[in-house]
């Protein structure tokens, strides 16, 4: 049976992909204390997830990074002065712990025969589409982490990976709608079904909503 | 006279950047962060114009009292502001050799991508007296997401910051270029390292003083399409961020 990981169930979008994964058979873990029906739950340290995950399946076959933390108070400019204390909370939550969520699964994705790594972002996090003015704290953590997604990219692809960039167009799109989209683009092959290599596209390095439309970084 | 403030002048492209304005008749505030390197020291002893003011782009403190120096000096005034100070450090940051050094991510970007912010939000009431309100961003080739062909060996936090800096500028810009305040987004090339006694290291492609002499031109010229916010190189290619 496939296994999947999901970091974290606390966002509306995090608990309807879980459900979508439980619903199409999938063996699913996820950090966190919410409980949901037939996702099997993990501590929140990392090491006890990690050995706990080891000793029920082994393996990851999907790894869901589903950090994507926006703060109410993340509204401030250049003018008004940046609030240094939450643009450090954000970068925590977007940045330092999926690094270091990655560092401690990497190995059993390496088991695994799925090798495909999930992230999310968004597109008012790109630097080319952008034309807000705030949101500093969200906006900067998501552009490190596009470079970290691309460096880590190319480390791992030589070794079979695939990686996923999605937008789950928050509060723009239902959750339900999001989930179902990113089930579909976080399981199938990009290209074409059989893996034609003609026409396979996995080799682009792309972000894609949940519409299916790509942005640039 | 114009004035121009530049941090992390202790050596290399900040240095050099000090030399140049210098000879265009520029007032510099020339940013010492580095103890053992005495180049902004020697060549003030040459140039008059040249003011070494403390500064640390990761303390809010020391920016603080860099602008209430430069406010002193030029009677509250600013033109040109670059934005050059930064951590280039490889941290172990290895995937498969845990752990990584988290902090290290962390104060790179603070110096790297948030230095700037806090610069420009400080120095604002002086930019804001003078007709050119000129802000320079130090960036990278390795800022640019579709063109990162490596995976660092570990060395994650240098990129993610230049990265994260260049959203910064495009925040920046999206806000303060109706104002009046024009950008620059500069990648210097890969450069020769400068010893404490000036001499230059074996590694890198370019002297300092060569990539500094196009910069001070491209930061300091009008430019025709102000409004697009760019980054480019020291042959004025431009670089797909």
């Amino acid at each position: 049976m496939k296994t999947v990981l999901i970091t974290s169930l606390a966002g509306m979008f995090d608990q309807k992909l879980a459900e979508v994964f439980v619903r199409e058979g999938l063996q699913v873990f996820a950090i966190g204390s919410r409980e949901t029906e037939g996702v099997t739950l993990l501590p929140d340290d990392l090491e006890q997830a990690r050995a706990a995950l080891e000793k029920a399946a082994g393996k990851i076959d999907l790894y869901i990074d589903v950090s994507d933390t926006r703060s109410g108070a993340d509204r401030f400019t250049l003018i008004d002065g940046l609030d240094e204390k939450i643009i450090r909370e954000v970068y925590e939550a977007n940045v330092l712990w999926p690094m270091a969520s990655l560092e401690a699964f990497i190995n059993l994705i390496d088991a695994g025969e799925g090798k495909r790594v999930c992230f999310l972002t968004s597109q008012e996090a790109s630097i080319n589409q952008t034309r807000d003015i705030g949101g500093y704290a969200y906006k900067l953590s998501k552009a490190a982490m596009h470079n970290f997604f691309q460096m880590i990219a190319n480390r791992l692809t030589p070794d079979g990976y695939t990686l996923r960039v999605f937008d789950p167009m928050h509060r723009e799109i239902a959750p339900e709608l999001a989930a179902e989209s990113a089930f579909n683009y976080f399981t199938r092959r990009r290209g074409t079904e059989g893996a034609n290599p003609l026409r396979d596209d996995e080799a682009r390095w792309v972000f894609r909503d949940a519409l299916g439309r790509e942005h640039p970084w | 006279m114009r004035s121009v403030i530049i941090t992390g002048a202790d050596r290399g492209l900040g240095f050099s950047l000090s030399k140049e304005y210098l000879a265009r008749g520029y007032k510099v505030f020339a940013g010492k962060f580095i103890e053992e390197y005495t180049l902004l020291e020697d060549l003030r002893e040459k140039d008059p114009n040249l003011h070494i003011v403390n500064l640390d782009v990761n303390s809010r403190e020391s920016i603080e009292a860099a602008r209430d120096y430069v406010a002193a000096e030029t009677g509250g005034s600013l033109d040109m502001l670059i934005s050059n100070a930064a951590l280039m450090m490889r941290v172990s940051c290895s995937l498969y050799e845990p752990p990584m050094d988290l902090e290290q991510v962390w104060n790179s970007f603070s110096v790297n991508a948030l230095g700037p912010a806090r610069m420009v939000h400080y120095f604002l009431p002086l930019l804001a007296q003078s007709d050119m309100r000129r802000l320079c961003f130090v960036s990278s080739e390795v800022s640019c997401v579709n063109l990162m062909k490596t995976s660092r060996s570990g060395g994650f936090p240098y990129p993610m910051s230049k990265s994260a800096m260049n959203m910064c500028v495009r925040l920046m810009h999206n806000q303060l270029y109706a104002q009046g305040y024009t950008f620059r987004l500069y990648h210097p090339g890969w450069m020769k390292k400068v010893e404490p006694d000036g001499t230059r290291s074996e590694h890198g492609a370019y002297d300092p003083d060569f990539t500094a002499e196009h910069a001070a031109k491209y930061f300091e010229t009008p430019l025709r399409d102000e409004q697009r916010l760019v980054l480019y190189d020291f042959l004025s290619q431009e670089w797909p961020y």
